[in-house]
């Protein structure tokens, strides 16, 4: 299964919550991410999100999606690192920060990194 | 007062707009002279500032004044991805002669116009307009942009957090750092970080401010500035300032040039 954001949700992808203007990290993770990662563990299989192709990402819009899926949607870090895939080869630097947004979060509830 | 000034720029008639519109949106009066320096009255009869005067303003979520030269000013309160998205468009046609993607660029709006939207009312969020200007120098490739909040400013925010916020108290940390500490010192560390780690215990790669020191480190942006409460920071020279005069808010400066990196277009 696979997410581009660029295609699927917006080419300029916006802040945290939906409150604050469009495109936001809140909407995307409920409308896009959350029933396709969902679907992706019901069906035992692998979710490549593809983030090149925006004009950008705030780092609010990639805290709010993918941590927020630990610290909202009660995933764990394990799970979703079975999971994902992400591609970033325009800005490889993203991989490094979502990486440290759901450790952050998952660290918040107590759990392990 | 514009009788005595002799010299004036893009991002200083940003503020002047901006002040503007804020007296007329309330109906309060807002006039006064006119410079007699020739070449101050010209950049701003070019900024087509004198037309905007005559104007009425209501008090709005929203502005966007322009002109048929090169100058766009917006107003929100919210943040807007897609304006940035759209100006970074047309500031590439200006720089490389063609559309291109500028993230460092885009990233910059989103952190300005999301620290306006949660940080610059003390009282509740989306209070306060961000104001953006943007200049097109096309005979030399380079476009400005201005940036300009009315909030508290980062230092009085951080001053006046609650007790039950994660960064109350972590000014005074950051101050303790320093023997004889000043704000000027700790924007230093705000820029790399040390807010969220002073606070979090972890340092976070880009949140906020620091997300724009990152671009700016990784040449996707020039000639930054920033003034907020009584600091002064302008990256060539990395020259950071206390200033005697306090500015209650945050203005930011920087520049789209030849030099900065940026990625094809894709539609």
């Amino acid at each position: 299964m696979k997410i581009k954001i660029a295609s699927e949700f917006s080419t300029a992808p916006g802040p945290r919550k939906v409150s604050e203007g469009k495109f936001s990290g809140e909407l995307f993770r409920r409308e896009i991410l959350l029933p396709r990662v969902l679907e992706a563990r019901d069906k035992k299989c692998k979710l490549t999100i593809d983030l090149d192709g925006t004009s950008g990402f705030g780092t609010s819009f990639l805290e709010e999606s993918f941590g927020g899926l630990i610290r909202e949607n009660d995933l764990s870090l394990a799970t979703l690192d079975s999971m994902f895939n992400f591609v970033s080869n325009e800005e490889p630097d993203l991989l490094t920060e979502i990486r440290e947004y759901m450790e952050e979060a998952e660290k918040a509830k107590g759990g392990k990194v | 007062m514009l009788k005595n000034v002799k010299e004036i720029d893009y991002d200083g008639i940003t503020v002047l707009l901006s002040v503007m519109v804020r007296f007329k949106s309330k109906r309060i009066e807002f006039n006064g002279d006119f410079p007699i320096d020739k070449a101050v009255r010209k950049t701003l009869e070019d900024s087509k500032f004198f037309d905007h005067l005559k104007g009425t303003f209501r008090d709005e979520n929203a502005y966007t004044l322009t002109d048929k030269n090169s100058i766009l000013t917006h107003a929100m309160r919210t943040v807007d991805s897609e304006l940035g998205e759209k100006l970074i468009e047309s500031a590439s046609q200006t720089v490389w002669g063609e559309k291109r993607r500028c993230p460092g660029v885009q990233r910059t709006f989103i952190e300005l116009m999301q620290n306006t939207n949660n940080h610059a009312s003390l009282e509740k969020e989306g209070d306060k307009h961000w104001w953006l200007c943007v200049k097109h120098i096309k005979e030399e490739n380079r476009v400005a942009f201005s940036f300009v909040d009315y909030g508290v400013g980062v230092f009085y925010n951080l001053k006046n957090k609650r007790q039950d916020n994660k960064f109350f108290g972590v000014l005074e940390r950051l101050y303790e750092r320093f023997r004889y500490g000043n704000n000027a010192d700790v924007l230093k560390l705000i820029f790399l970080g040390e807010l969220h780690k002073t606070a979090s215990g972890k340092s976070f790669r880009g949140k906020g401010l620091p997300g724009v020191y990152e671009a700016l480190k990784h040449n996707k942006l020039s000639n930054f500035a920033m003034i907020t409460n009584n600091v002064y920071f302008h990256s060539n020279g990395d020259d950071y300032r206390v200033l005697q005069n306090e500015f209650q808010g945050t203005f930011v400066y920087w520049e789209l040039t030849l030099d900065n990196t940026s990625l094809k277009y894709e539609n």
